[in-house]
């Protein structure tokens, strides 16, 4: 009696667990939002960064969230600041940087920003788009923001097609930005960091998390039903196993109402009015 | 005999259990979006206020207007004024009428300053302003938007069957006009 039982409760979880699964793979995507990767904080989906460049995003993004996350800044509701970098092949039309930035939730405390680059198909750099965070915007309007672009990125000194370059210099403004005027701190090393990167744009120091092979994250589906029907035991196993890969990093639940702009490349219109 | 007599009881019991579970459910719905709607529509005014604060900033920076720009000014400021004056009297149609003078106007005297941009000496101001008034729109349609999707679910809502039994003195609410909100502004750099 015990074992039919058993049986019963058995059948009825592992229905529930297909159940859920098919529901989550006909679950509704919102269109014009992609999904964030493993690295969180860069998201290089046009393929067009140096492996430095990469990396120097990752440290720098994750060192940000740890330092503004000490109790201090818990007290005062301000911790937990988080910058992404998105590289986007395609119109700015194509996507929603609006719906991006609140699905993934980047910044506790709405403390978030998004930078995004458009590159046409040939992989040209055409724009680029900066949504801020509602707390953000307290602190840095689209104006000031702007004129870092103007001030950092759209720089006549750095070579127009070297991207990287451009991007790591706008970067670094804004982590300057958030550690002296949210954070208080007395100084931040911009150059030096600068100039590491520099040193080491062409350096290759391997594999971002998002780009390991990782067999358990990109197993499809239907593996996965196969293995709750006819393995269930080793099901609950499995997913221990492939959550505990690597280390995730995700958003904060961070929020923006809309508050972007977009600069056109410079060095475009320049070249049009020549 | 006993048995005949309860079941008319019973079915008309439950009819009525099912018409009250109905109706509270319409007038529960109701309220609910209809605060939905209010809270929206706060929402929409305050991202208004805060793009003609940022107007008004750029507007005192402005200086050797010439006579159509001081004149566009002045319908600005004026609106502006008007705008505010109706926000806190609740005078929602006069508020929304305000904001469109104001929107359009100042679209208008963007365009003339675009065309005439060596005259002012505002110019390095208005790269940076542009991104301002672009982010601010921005807000302000993202509002927009959110409202006029509670508003298309409280029509919905009071519109649909049975609802419409128990609602039928609700008027459906309008959305928002977004012409002064969806024009592209330029780039500038």
């Amino acid at each position: 009696m015990k074992t039919i039982i058993y049986k019963w409760v058995l059948m009825v979880l592992y229905t529930l667990l297909i159940g859920s699964l098919l529901v989550s793979c006909n679950k509704k995507t919102t269109p014009n939002v992609i999904k964030s990767n493993e690295s969180f904080y860069i998201n290089d989906y046009a393929d067009v960064l140096l492996n430095a460049t990469l990396w120097t995003i990752l440290d720098y993004s994750i060192e940000l969230y740890d330092d503004s996350s000490v109790q201090e800044y818990q007290d005062l509701n301000i911790d937990g600041a988080q910058i992404v970098v998105l590289t986007y092949q395609g119109q700015l039309g194509d996507i929603n940087t609006t719906e991006i930035f609140n699905s993934w939730g980047i910044g506790k405390n709405d403390l978030g920003l998004l930078i995004v680059l458009f590159f046409d198909s040939e992989k040209n750099y055409q724009e680029l788009v900066v949504e801020i965070g509602d707390k953000t915007s307290e602190y840095l309007s689209a104006f000031e923001a702007s004129n870092m672009v103007d001030t950092y990125f759209n720089i006549p000194d750095i070579n127009p097609l070297d991207i990287d370059l451009r991007l790591i210099s706008l970067y670094f403004a804004y982590v300057e930005f958030f550690y002296m005027n949210i954070y208080d701190y007395d100084s931040y090393d911009y150059q030096s960091f600068y100039d590491e990167y520099l040193e080491n744009q062409y350096t290759y120091f391997g594999k971002l998390p998002t780009e390991n092979d990782d067999f358990f994250y990109n197993m499809p589906i239907w593996l996965w039903i196969i293995i709750i029907i006819f393995l269930p035991n080793a099901f609950i196993p499995l997913v221990f196993i492939s959550s505990g890969r690597g280390f995730r990093i995700s958003g904060g639940g961070g929020r923006s109402r809309g508050y972007w702009f977009k600069k056109g490349d410079f060095h475009l219109l320049i070249f049009f009015i020549h | 005999m006993k048995k005949i007599i309860m079941f008319p009881i019973f079915i008309a019991a439950v009819v009525l259990i099912i018409l009250g579970i109905i109706w509270i459910n319409a007038y529960n719905g109701e309220v609910t979006r209809n605060n939905l709607i209010e809270k929206n529509r706060g929402d929409v005014h305050a991202a208004l206020g805060s793009r003609y604060d940022k107007v008004l900033a750029f507007i005192d920076a402005i200086e050797g207007a010439d006579t159509t720009v001081t004149n566009y000014l002045n319908i600005i400021k004026e609106a502006r004024t008007a705008f505010a004056e109706a926000i806190d009297n609740g005078d929602i149609i006069e508020a929304d009428a305000e904001a469109g003078t104001i929107d359009s106007t100042f679209v208008t005297l963007l365009a003339y300053m675009e065309d005439n941009p060596a005259s002012y000496n505002t110019v390095s101001l208005y790269a940076g302003f542009m991104s301002e008034f672009s982010a601010a729109t921005n807000v302000v349609l993202n509002t927009i938007g959110k409202f006029n999707e509670s508003v298309m679910s409280y029509n919905n809502h009071i519109q649909k069957f049975t609802n419409n039994m128990f609602l039928a003195n609700k008027e459906p609410y309008a959305t928002y006009s977004i012409t002064n909100y969806n024009a592209t502004l330029p780039t500038f750099n």
